[in-house]
C-alpha cells in the first residue's frame, strides 16, 4: 500500500489516502472495539425492559441482582471500550499528522526556489502547523466515528423495530425530514458566515487605518467623521451576526425540536397500546430509552459531516498551494552519483524570468577542468543567474549547460551536489554547533557515511585556516566555560598560562582589562559575583539557584541589601521593558541586557504591575524576578541604568560580610577567586585574565586574542582550544556570528568539501580587505589545476590572476580572455576598471 | 590607570540616558521617534582609545559610526607617498554615518591625538535595529541627504571660482 503511494506526489492525494495508508492492524482493532461497544451499548436497553418486565414485576429479587450485574457490566464494557475507541483514534490521527507533515515538508524542500519568490514563511509553517491539524484529526476518526455511529443508530433501530415495528416505523420517520431540512438551513448559515467574515476583515481594516492616521485624526479633530465610517461597518456586521445567528439556533432548534416530536409520537401511540393492553410496560420504557438515545449518535454524525467538510477544505487548500512539482529528480535510482570532471561547457544559454524578461542572452563559454574563470560586470547584468544555472538552481529555457559533458538539466540533484559547491552572496547558517555548520556540506556527499570518508579534525582545521575563520573560533573557544572535572589537565595548563600572561603582556593590555581584585568593585562582572567573589559545586550555592536559596536570602537582608536590589531590579526591568518591549527576540539585541529574550514577557507583565504597586507589595516570584535582574546586572555592560553609588558600598561591605558567613557556617563550599585557582564558572579567557575585558570592541578584542593565541601556541593548547571552540552554537540562523563570519563559515564548509566544481557568488564580499586577498591567494594557489573556478568578482582588483575574466552586459558575455588581454584591448573591462574615458 | 580612565568608571551615572542626549543633538538621530532613539541609544558602546591608537585605519571596512565625547582624533591618509593631516576631531563630532548605510572601506584613518572616548555604533547593530522601525528610513536618508548637500554647499561657496581650482573634485551631492 504504502509503496505504491511512494511515487505519487503527495499534493495529488486525497485525504482518505490518509485513512486507507494507516495501519490496518489498527484499524481492525478499531472495528472490532466498537463493535463491542454498539453491542454494549445495547445491552442496558434489554436489562432495563426485564428488570421491570420480568423482576419489578413479578418481584423476582434474584433476576433484579442478575439484571442489575449485567446492566454494570455493560455500562463498564462501553465505557472502557469508548475509551479504547479514543485512545486508538488519537493514535490514528497523530500518526497520519506526522506522516503528512513529514511528506509535505519533504515536498516542498525539494521545490524549485522560484517557487519561494512568491511564498510566505508564514503562509508555509501555518498549512503545515495549523492547517494540517484538522485533517490529522479526521483521519482519525474517518473510520470511527461514522461507524460507531450508523451501528449504533443501526442496532437502536433494529432493537426498535424488535420491539414493535409500527411504533418504530413512527418514531423514526422525523429524520428523512431533519435530512431536508437541516442542509438547508446549513447552507443559509454558511452563506451569512461567509459575509460575516467578509465583514469582519473589512472591520479590521478600518480599526488598523485608524490606529496608524492617529496623529491625522488628532490635528483634524475629525473624530465624527471616523466614528461614522466605523459605524457604519459595525451596523452592517451587527445585523449579519444577527442573521447568521438566528440561522444557527434555526438549525439546533429545528433538529432539537423534531428529535424531541419523536417521544410525543411514542408516548401518544405506545400509550393507547400500553392502554389496551398491546404492549408491556416495560417494552414502552425500553422503547423511550432506545429512542431518546438514537439522539446523540445522529448528533455526532451530524458533527462529523461539518468536521469531515472542514477538514476537506483546507487539505485541499494546502495541497493546491503546494502542488508543484520538483525540477529535478533527488537522487538517481539506478546508479550512484556521477564523479564528473570539473570542466564546464555552455552553449547558447538563455534564462528568462516568468513575466518574460531576459536576464542570460545566448551565453556561451568553455573551462577546462581546473581553470579559473572570474565574472565581472555592471549589476543586473546576469553574473548572479549564470551562478545558478550552473548550479542547477535555475531552470534554465534555452542553450546547453554542460559539466563534466553532461547536461545539467538532466542531472539528479545528488549528482550536481557530489560536483559542484556554491558560496552564495549571503550564505544561511543553521542553528547548532561550528562544527555542524562546517560539516554542513560535506554531510550529503555519499563518503561521509563510509568509515574513512569523513573530514578529519586536521582537514576541518585546515579548513577553518583556509578561510580565515580560525582565529574566531578560536576565540568562541576562550569564550567557552569548562567543567572542571571533565579538564583537570587542561586547568592547570590554563593556571599556567595566566601566570605567563600576567608576565609577557600585563602592561601592554592592562587598560583593556578588569582584573578581579577582593578590594574593588569589579564593573564589568555581575552584581551576584560582586557579593560572592567566588565559585562552588554546590547545587544550591550555584549562580543558577543563589537567587532561590534560603541561606543566600537571609544573608542578603541581613547585609542590608534586599531591598536596595530589588529596587535595582525593577529599575532594570522597566528600562529593558521600554527599549526592548516590542522588538523581536534576536540575539544582537539583547546582547547587552540582564534580561534574556525568553523572559522578556515575564518582565513586561511585571513592568505593568510596577506600575501600579510598590516593591513590599509584590508576589514572591515577582520578587524573585527582580532580584535575579539585579544579580545578573553588570554596569559595565548594561547601560539602561546607573550603579547607585549607596549600593556599591553595600556591595563591597556585604562581599566581606558573605565570606566571613560562608567560612563559619559552610566551611570550604565557595572557593573564592585566587590567582592560583580555576574558576569554573568563569569562560578560559577569563580565566588566563584573571580578570574580565572591559571593551568588546573588535579593536580591544583583537590586542587580546593575539596575546591570547600567542601563550596558546606556546603552551600547544590551540588545538585544543579550536576543538572546544567548535562546539559554540551559532544561534537561530546564524545570528550570533558577525555577516564576515557568516560568510567565512560558508567558505570553510565548502573548502571542506573540495568539490570539483566550486561557484564563488560574490563569496568574500562581506570580508575584510585582508582576509579577501588570503582567500583569493589560496585560490591561485592551492585550488588551480585541482577544482574548476567561477567566481562572481564584486570587486575588480582579485580578478588579475584568473585564467579568464568574461564581462557581462545585459545578459550576455561582452568580452572574455585573460585581464591583460582584455585590458589592452580597452574593451568593457577597461572601462569598468578605469571609468568611461 | 590615568585620569581619563577614572573619568568613565565607576559606572555612577547612567549611560543610556546619556547617550540619548546626545544622539538627540547628532544630525542623522535628531529627527527620530522616541521608540527607535531608544533602542540605538541602548545599543551604542562607549569606548576610549588612547593617545596613539588608531579609531579606524585606511582600507579597513569596519563599519563603525563614532561621536566624539572627548579628545581629539586626527583624520590622516597616506597616498603611497606619503602621509597627509586633513584636520582633528572633538566633541561632538559623528563621523560614518556613511559606513552604517553600507558597507565601504575606510580612506582615511583616524588617530586619536589624545585619550580619546566615543560613541560607537556598527552597521550591524544599526541596520538591524532600523529595520525594526521601516517608517523611519525616509528620515535617515533625509538627514544624510541635506548634510551632504550642505556640505557642497559650503565647499561651493568656499571657492569662488570652483572651476578653476576643484572642476573634477566638485559634484559628490550629484552621486
Amino acid at each position: 500500500m504504502k509503496n505504491s503511494q511512494k511515487s505519487q506526489p503527495v499534493t495529488e492525494r486525497s485525504l482518505f489516502s490518509w485513512v486507507r495508508s494507516s495501519s490496518w492492524k489498527l484499524q481492525i482493532a478499531l472495528l472490532l472495539i466498537i463493535i463491542v461497544t454498539v453491542f454494549a451499548r445495547v445491552i442496558p436497553l434489554e436489562m432495563q425492559k426485564k428488570i421491570i418486565n420480568e423482576s419489578i414485576f413479578l418481584k423476582k429479587t434474584d433476576l433484579l441482582v442478575i439484571y442489575c450485574g449485567i446492566y454494570l457490566a455493560a455500562v463498564l464494557v462501553s465505557t472502557v471500550f469508548k475509551y479504547l475507541t479514543n485512545v486508538v483514534q488519537t493514535i490514528l490521527g497523530q500518526r497520519a499528522l506526522a506522516e503528512m507533515r513529514g511528506a509535505v515538508y519533504h515536498h516542498i524542500l525539494t521545490l524549485p526556489v522560484n517557487f519561494y519568490r512568491r511564498t510566505q514563511p508564514g503562509m508555509v509553517v501555518s498549512a503545515l502547523v495549523t492547517e494540517l491539524a484538522a485533517a490529522g484529526d479526521f483521519v482519525g476518526m474517518a473510520i470511527a466515528v461514522p461507524v460507531t455511529n450508523i451501528l449504533t443508530l443501526l442496532a437502536f433501530g433494529g432493537y426498535l423495530f424488535w420491539l414493535h415495528p409500527v411504533l418504530a416505523a413512527v418514531s423514526l420517520s422525523i429524520y428523512p425530514i431533519v435530512l431536508i431540512l437541516v442542509p438547508r438551513l446549513q447552507a443559509r448559515t454558511n452563506r451569512a458566515n461567509k459575509e460575516r467574515v467578509d465583514i469582519t476583515r473589512h472591520l479590521s481594516d478600518k480599526i488598523g487605518e485608524s490606529i496608524s492616521g492617529i496623529h491625522e485624526i488628532h490635528t483634524n479633530g475629525t473624530y465624527t467623521i471616523e466614528n461614522r465610517k466605523y459605524d457604519a461597518i459595525v451596523e452592517k456586521l451587527k445585523k449579519i451576526r444577527i442573521v447568521w445567528n438566528l440561522y444557527r439556533f434555526g438549525v439546533k432548534t429545528t433538529n432539537n425540536f423534531l428529535n424531541a416530536l419523536s417521544p410525543f409520537l411514542i408516548f401518544i401511540i405506545g400509550g393507547y397500546l400500553a392502554i389496551n393492553g398491546q404492549l408491556a410496560l416495560g417494552a414502552l420504557v425500553a422503547f423511550l430509552s432506545a429512542q431518546e438515545k438514537l439522539y446523540d449518535p445522529w448528533k455526532e454524525l451530524l458533527d462529523f459531516y461539518q468536521a469531515y467538510q472542514d477538514a476537506a477544505v483546507r487539505y485541499r487548500r494546502v495541497m493546491e498551494y503546494f502542488d508543484a512539482a520538483p525540477e529535478h529528480v533527488v537522487a538517481p535510482e539506478d546508479r550512484p552519483p556521477y564523479e564528473l570532471d570539473g570542466s564546464i561547457e555552455v552553449q547558447d544559454l538563455s534564462f528568462y524570468t516568468d513575466s518574460g524578461i531576459r536576464l542570460l542572452d545566448r551565453v556561451s563559454f568553455s573551462l577546462a577542468p581546473g581553470k579559473h574563470m572570474a565574472v565581472v560586470g555592471f549589476s543586473g547584468s546576469g553574473k548572479s543567474t549564470l551562478a545558478l544555472c550552473l548550479n542547477q538552481l535555475y531552470r534554465y529555457q534555452s542553450g546547453q549547460v554542460m559539466i563534466g559533458g553532461r547536461e545539467v538539466s538532466a542531472l539528479t540533484k545528488k549528482d550536481v551536489v557530489q560536483n559542484v559547491g556554491t558560496v552564495s552572496q549571503s550564505p544561511f547558517i543553521f542553528e547548532g554547533t561550528i562544527e555542524e555548520n562546517l560539516l554542513y556540506s560535506c554531510s550529503a556527499l555519499d563518503a561521509f557515511t563510509e568509515p574513512e570518508g569523513a573530514p578529519t579534525l586536521d582537514d576541518m582545521i585546515a579548513a577553518l585556516q583556509q578561510a580565515g575563520i580560525f582565529v574566531d573560533v578560536l576565540r568562541f573557544g576562550l569564550d567557552m566555560h569548562l567543567a572542571q572535572r571533565d579538564h583537570a589537565d587542561l586547568v592547570d595548563r590554563i593556571i599556567h598560562i595566566r601566570e605567563a600572561f600576567r608576565d609577557q603582556f600585563g602592561e601592554h593590555v592592562h587598560d583593556l582589562i578588569e582584573f578581579f581584585d577582593e578590594k574593588a568593585y569589579l564593573y564589568h562582572s555581575s552584581v551576584l559575583d560582586n557579593i560572592v567573589f567566588g565559585a562552588t559545586d554546590h547545587p544550591e550555592f550555584s549562580v543558577a539557584n543563589l537567587s532561590r536559596n534560603e541561606y543566600f536570602l537571609a544573608f542578603l537582608d541581613k547585609a542590608d541589601l534586599t531591598r536596595p536590589l530589588l529596587s535595582l531590579g525593577a529599575e532594570v526591568a522597566k528600562q529593558v521593558v521600554d527599549i526592548l518591549g516590542n522588538l523581536p527576540h534576536d540575539a544582537i539585541f539583547f546582547e547587552q541586557s540582564p534580561i534574556l529574550p525568553d523572559e522578556l514577557e515575564a518582565y513586561t507583565l511585571l513592568a505593568e504591575r510596577l506600575k501600579r504597586r510598590r516593591l513590599h507589595q509584590l508576589s514572591d516570584e515577582d520578587r524573585q524576578r527582580l532580584l535575579d535582574a539585579a544579580l545578573r546586572f553588570s554596569p559595565g555592560k548594561h547601560k539602561m541604568v546607573a550603579l547607585p553609588s549607596i549600593l556599591e558600598s553595600l556591595i563591597l561591605e556585604g562581599r566581606a560580610l558573605f565570606r566571613e558567613k560562608v567560612d563559619e557556617d559552610y566551611p570550604g563550599i565557595v572557593s573564592f577567586y585566587d590567582a592560583a585557582d580555576y574558576i569554573p564558572s568563569e569562560t578560559i579567557l577569563n580565566n588566563i585574565l584573571f580578570g574580565k575585558m572591559k571593551s568588546q570592541h573588535p579593536k580591544a578584542q583583537e590586542k587580546i586574542t593575539q596575546s591570547a593565541i600567542q601563550l596558546l601556541i606556546q603552551a600547544d593548547l590551540l588545538e585544543t582550544i579550536l576543538k572546544i571552540g567548535m562546539q559554540f552554537r551559532v544561534g537561530s540562523k546564524g545570528d550570533r556570528l558577525s555577516g564576515g563570519q557568516r560568510q567565512k563559515l560558508a567558505i570553510a564548509r565548502v573548502f571542506l568539501k573540495a568539490p570539483k566544481i566550486l561557484i564563488m557568488d560574490e563569496a568574500t564580499s562581506a570580508l575584510d580587505n585582508k582576509s579577501q586577498s588570503r582567500i583569493q591567494n589560496l585560490l591561485e594557489h592551492h585550488w588551480k589545476g585541482r577544482s574548476t573556478v567561477i567566481s562572481i568578482a564584486h570587486r575588480l582588483d582579485i580578478i588579475k590572476n584568473y585564467d579568464y575574466v568574461a564581462v557581462m552586459k545585459s545578459g550576455k558575455i561582452g568580452e572574455l580572455g585573460s585581464y591583460d588581454e582584455l585590458i589592452q584591448k580597452k574593451g568593457l573591462l577597461y572601462e569598468l576598471v578605469h571609468g568611461r574615458a | 590607570m590615568n585620569s581619563s580612565m577614572e573619568e568613565h568608571e565607576p559606572f555612577h551615572s547612567c549611560e543610556y540616558k546619556e547617550n540619548l542626549e546626545i544622539l538627540r543633538e547628532t544630525y542623522l538621530f535628531s529627527k527620530l521617534p522616541l521608540e527607535a532613539l531608544k533602542v540605538f541609544a541602548y545599543l551604542c558602546t562607549k569606548e576610549i582609545f588612547r593617545a596613539g591608537d588608531f579609531l579606524f585605519h585606511q582600507g579597513e571596512e569596519d563599519g563603525e559610526a563614532l561621536i566624539i565625547l572627548s579628545g581629539t582624533a586626527r583624520l590622516i591618509r597616506d597616498n603611497g607617498q606619503g602621509e597627509y593631516t586633513f584636520r582633528d576631531y572633538s566633541a561632538p563630532d559623528f563621523i560614518g554615518a556613511l559606513s552604517l548605510l553600507g558597507k565601504s572601506r575606510r580612506l582615511f584613518s583616524l588617530k586619536a591625538v589624545t585619550d580619546t572616548s566615543c560613541l560607537v555604533l556598527d552597521r550591524e547593530k544599526f541596520s538591524r535595529a532600523l529595520q525594526q522601525f521601516p517608517a523611519t528610513v525616509p528620515d535617515v536618508l533625509q538627514a544624510l541627504t541635506e548634510r551632504i548637500h550642505a556640505w557642497e554647499e559650503k565647499l561651493l561657496a568656499q571657492h569662488a571660482d570652483p572651476a578653476r581650482e576643484g572642476k573634477a573634485v566638485v559634484g559628490i551631492s550629484l552621486v
